[in-house]
């Protein structure tokens, strides 16, 4: 592997996030010795940072989009496979997981070859790409955080509604943007009941 | 540099900025108002959304391993983010000493002093104690889990008038219910003349002559000579400029007025070496359950995010008081991860049982939360060019308080048949902290007032010692806990102390227009 002549992107797990930060060459030499008695083929953090996969997962946006959405539709039931911006949040330049889209993609679809064989992870039954999430959460720790990382940023934009405010999720009756609700939805007509005694006349303790 | 000059800079935008702009400004003062944050009106800006992006333009945070502070960076401050609690702080809270035996608060301030501008803040702010069939069901089934064990819950105040119950309160008020200071102090300001600046950024103060102590009489504003230097930076374009003022209001929250005082000690170098230091936080202790079968349910969707009642039940005996929680809907997502104590089962935490779940957790979720006479023990330090840190060391004092606290808060749970839930709180990296973490919005007391320079940074009226005409009006004067929410007591004090300086800095106008007459 060549190494450039200024800095090169190196990984580091200094905020969690995997954030790329640029090193000399000279310390580049120094954490590939350190590294050295590291299996390459098995060490996430080296398959991502040596882009260790197919490079079609990093310029096939269409074919990335398509594995992520069926990711998507795994994990949250009752999401629809053609959704606008059902994974929007994945490649949204505000979060760090767009540098890692093209590594899940890439492993959601060489777990899907190990398991059963194909490669076509977004023409797997639920049940097959349910086993196939699941293998991943229970692989080594930087795989489960990728992948709990990426099934809760789905939850997020999914439940929370969060690019479409008007949208909500029908699913958690959530109603997104709303005018308010009815004093019926709110409270209860009977609450003085249900009330514990009060020791102020105003609220303000003296 | 670009130079502008004003009478009066307020620095910040929030409750402790915006009394005083306002009071100066009624008193015909030539007023300038800058803030770091951007504007926000809430009928133009605010969204019912819990997207990060727009949540994270707003709220900021810094944190360490032991405590962190979350605060709003916005024209408004926190008024435009924060659930309306609006609660006086009790008379014991007035009473507290320190470690040496010294009372906390400034000789003459004890909540007697206070109550009056008590009463002018909530009459700008609409306060009204919550009615009766107002309480959100979230806030029902919290009276009725006291209620059970034989305790009080009472219905708290709010800064709000005509709640239509979205349950979007912190992410901004789309009906104007919520009493913010964008529909009363600030726009009243402008009327009297103040001039706002936003996404503008103070760097540092300093003295514009040698010996500004040689103006400490002085209390004609007219008269007065320039004393500040505010040297500036416009967020947006990077641009430095200064301001020159003869009288400088410090506003900007207990974290941005540390660190501009943090950052100014070369050029103030009579500062008090408590900046910084001395932060109260109000010991907020979380805690949630969910409720048995058969219980009034409550309801995580609907209604005004503090669900209506507070708890003074021990207030006397552990000093602290009891409220329920209700956040953004988001939460229930994250909430959903939250494991039943003693449950030996790992939840699954995605597919069709975590709808359950959250469906679940809607209706039966509750969140209690206690604030308390914790001491005032954090600071916050510089650790960077521009960036600052909190710190708190847990001592054991602390540490029982959390624990005893934490046992109330799930007893209350177990006595009513709840399940209690394991929360953890994570830190930025998602990791959960190894020890106790506090996270707080009611941070106050970085430049805490006191008697003597020796136990504080301001005297009883927020002027800097050492320093006249350089004032801290906002969280960062008020010098103890409260164990209610912070927001009506630091604006009843910049309102206290806004009519000190409306009265030091009038009279001698006055006298000449009488005179002319």
């Amino acid at each position: 592997m060549e190494v450039a002549n200024e800095s090169i992107p190196a990984l580091t797990k200094d905020d969690g996030t995997f954030l790329a930060r640029k090193i000399s060459r000279l310390d580049f030499v120094k954490q590939m010795a350190l590294l050295s008695g590291a299996v390459l083929v098995g060490c996430s953090p080296l398959k991502i940072f040596f882009k260790a996969y197919p490079g079609k997962f990093d310029t096939d946006s269409a074919l990335v989009d398509r594995i992520l959405r069926a990711f998507v539709v795994t994990v949250i039931p009752g999401a629809s496979f053609d959704q606008p911006d059902l994974v929007r949040i994945y490649t949204d330049e505000f979060y760090p997981f767009r540098n890692y889209c093209g590594f899940f993609a890439a492993d959601l679809v060489q777990r899907s070859k190990e398991l059963f064989g194909t490669e076509k992870f977004d023409e797997l039954t639920l049940e097959q790409r349910t086993s196939v999430i699941q293998n991943g959460l229970e692989a080594d720790s930087t795989l489960r955080q990728l992948y709990t990382g990426a099934i809760f940023m789905a939850q997020v934009s999914f439940y929370g509604s969060v690019y479409n405010d008007d949208r909500g999720c029908a699913l958690i009756d959530f109603h997104g943007t709303n005018s308010g609700f009815t004093p019926d939805e709110m409270c209860y007509n009977n609450a003085s009941l249900s009330l514990a005694k009060e020791i102020t006349s105003t609220g303000n303790y003296a | 540099m670009k130079k502008i000059k004003t009478e009066v800079l307020v620095i910040g935008s929030g409750f402790g900025a915006a009394a005083p702009a306002l009071r100066l400004a009624q008193a015909g003062h030539e007023v300038l108002m800058i803030e770091k944050g951007k504007g926000f009106e809430p009928d133009r800006d605010a969204r019912q959304t819990q997207d990060p992006r727009y949540l994270m333009q707003y709220l900021k945070s810094v944190s360490s391993d032991s405590i962190s502070f979350t605060y709003a960076e916005a024209l408004g401050g926190g008024s435009g983010f924060y659930e309306m609690v609006s609660l006086r702080a009790p008379s014991k809270v007035f009473e507290q000493v320190d470690e040496n035996g010294d009372r906390l608060w400034p000789s003459g301030i004890d909540r007697l002093a206070l109550d009056p501008y008590y009463d002018l803040a909530e009459g700008m702010l609409n306060v009204e104690q919550i009615g009766v069939d107002e309480i959100p069901k979230s806030g029902v089934a919290f009276s009725m889990l006291m209620k059970n064990l034989g305790y009080s819950c009472d219905r708290a105040r709010y800064a709000v008038k005509g709640c239509v119950g979205s349950g979007f309160c912190v992410s901004g008020c789309l009906f104007g219910a919520k009493q913010s200071l964008h529909l009363n102090y600030l726009p009243q300001a402008r009327d009297a003349g103040m001039r706002v600046m936003t996404d503008i950024e103070a760097l540092s103060i300093a003295p514009l002559f040698g010996n500004v102590r040689t103006t400490h009489g002085m209390r004609s504003i007219p008269d007065l000579p320039y004393r500040y230097e505010v040297h500036c930076r416009e967020t947006c374009t990077g641009e430095v400029f200064a301001i020159h003022a003869k009288v400088v209001i410090m506003g900007g929250g207990t974290v941005g007025t540390a660190a501009l005082l943090l950052r100014s000690k070369e050029t103030l170098p009579f500062l008090s070496r408590h900046v910084g230091k001395n932060i109260a936080f109000n010991g907020s202790v979380k805690a949630a359950g969910l409720l048995p079968e058969g219980f009034v349910e409550g309801d995580m969707l609907s209604g005004r995010s503090h669900p209506g009642m507070i708890s003074y039940q021990f207030f006397e005996s552990l000093g602290i008081t009891i409220s329920s929680a209700k956040p953004l809907p988001l939460h229930v997502i994250v909430a959903a991860r939250l494991k039943i104590a003693g449950d030996k089962r790992n939840p699954s935490h995605w597919g069709e049982a975590q709808v359950e779940l959250m469906k679940l957790y809607r209706r039966r979720m509750i969140v209690l939360y206690a604030l308390g006479l914790t001491p005032p023990a954090a600071e916050i330090r510089k650790v960077g060019s521009n960036k600052f840190e909190p710190r708190l060391q847990l001592s054991e004092s602390l540490r029982q308080y959390y624990k005893k606290t934490k046992v109330l808060l799930n007893s209350i749970f177990e006595r009513n048949g709840c399940s209690v839930l394991d929360t953890q709180t994570i830190d930025e990296k998602g990791e959960p902290y190894s020890d106790i973490h506090f996270d707080t919005t009611h941070m106050i007391g970085s430049c805490r007032m006191s008697d003597r320079k020796e136990n504080g940074v301001t005297d009883a009226y927020g002027e800097v010692f050492d320093y006249p005409g350089l004032y801290v009006t906002d969280g960062a004067a008020v010098p103890s806990s409260l164990a209610v929410n912070s927001s009506l007591t630091i604006l009843a004090n910049a309102e206290r102390i806004a009519a000190h300086l409306a009265r030091k800095y009038t009279q001698r106008r006055e006298r000449i227009i009488a005179k002319d007459l």
